[in-house]
C-alpha cells in the first residue's frame, strides 16, 4: 500500500496531538509532516524533495496565517494542485468565502472531541480517495 | 467564578493516559510561555499581538473546562483588536486561577 502523505500546518501543539491521535486510529498508511505556521510550511515544501498528497492547515496562525499560506501555494506551479483543506475555529462566511475564492479544496471547523474529529477526517479522506476533490464539511 | 478542572481533558483522552499526560505537559509548558508573552505585549501596548496571545490561551482555558472564562477571553480578544482593554483585570484573574491550578497539578 502506498503511503498517504499529509502536511499538517498548525501552531497549536495540542491540536496537532489530537490530529495525530485520530489519524493513528484510522486503518490506513499515513505519514504526517508538521509545520507550525505557513512560513515554515512553505520553506519545508520548497526545501523538501518529498511530495504531499494533502495539505491541512489552520487558519489563524502567527507569522503567516492559513489564508496567506494558501495564497502563496496557489502562485506556485509545483504546489498549486495539492489539495488544501483549511481548519477554522469559526463559521465566519467572509473568511470561508476568501478561502474558496482562492481555490481551497475544503474547510472544516475544528471539532472539540476526537470522535467528531475522526468523522470529519474520514470524510475528507473519502473525498480525496474517490474524487480527488472536496466539499465543505462544516 | 468557575475553577479549572480536568473533566474535558479526561473525556478527550478516552482513557489514554499517555495522551492525557502529553496534553498536560504541553499545557503546563506553553501556558506559562504564552502568559509571559501576553504580559509583555500588553506592557508594550502591542494589542494586536496580545489579541493573538489571548486567542491561543483561550483554547487552553477551554480545555480546562472553564466555559464562562472562555467566553470572556473571546470578548477580550475582540476588545484588544479594537485597542480596548476593559476586560484585562478579569482576564488576569482567570490566568491567576490557572497558574495556581497548574502549579499544583501532578501528572500521573
Amino acid at each position: 500500500m502506498n503511503t498517504f502523505s499529509i502536511l499538517l500546518v498548525e501552531d497549536d501543539s495540542i491540536e496537532r496531538l489530537k490530529f495525530k491521535k485520530v489519524l493513528k486510529k484510522l486503518n490506513e498508511n499515513y505519514t504526517i509532516t508538521e509545520a507550525e505556521n505557513g512560513r515554515c510550511a512553505l520553506r519545508f515544501l520548497e526545501d523538501n524533495k518529498s511530495s504531499f498528497n494533502l495539505i491541512i492547515s489552520d487558519f489563524n496562525m502567527p507569522k503567516m496565517n492559513g489564508l496567506e499560506f494558501l495564497k502563496e501555494i496557489k502562485t506556485k506551479t509545483q504546489f498549486k494542485n495539492i489539495p488544501f483543506v483549511m481548519l477554522t475555529n469559526t463559521n465566519d462566511t467572509d473568511e470561508l468565502k476568501k478561502c474558496f475564492d482562492l481555490g481551497v479544496s475544503g474547510c472544516f471547523t475544528k471539532p472539540q472531541n476526537l470522535s467528531d474529529y475522526s468523522k470529519k477526517i474520514k470524510t475528507i479522506l473519502k473525498y480525496w480517495h474517490t474524487n480527488m476533490t472536496f466539499l465543505a464539511v462544516n | 467564578m468557575e475553577t479549572p478542572n480536568l473533566v474535558f481533558i479526561k473525556k478527550l483522552s478516552e482513557g489514554d493516559q499517555l495522551f492525557e499526560n502529553n496534553i498536560l505537559d504541553i499545557l503546563k509548558k506553553e501556558f506559562l510561555e504564552e502568559c509571559n508573552e501576553f504580559n509583555n505585549n500588553i506592557s508594550e501596548k502591542n494589542y494586536d499581538k496580545a489579541a493573538f496571545n489571548v486567542h491561543k490561551i483561550k483554547h487552553k482555558i477551554g480545555l480546562l473546562g472553564m466555559q464562562d472564562a472562555f467566553e470572556l477571553s473571546t470578548n477580550f480578544e475582540n476588545e484588544l483588536k479594537k485597542e480596548e482593554i476593559k476586560l484585562h483585570p478579569s482576564f488576569l484573574e482567570i490566568l491567576d486561577k490557572i497558574h495556581v491550578f497548574l502549579s499544583k497539578l501532578k501528572i500521573e
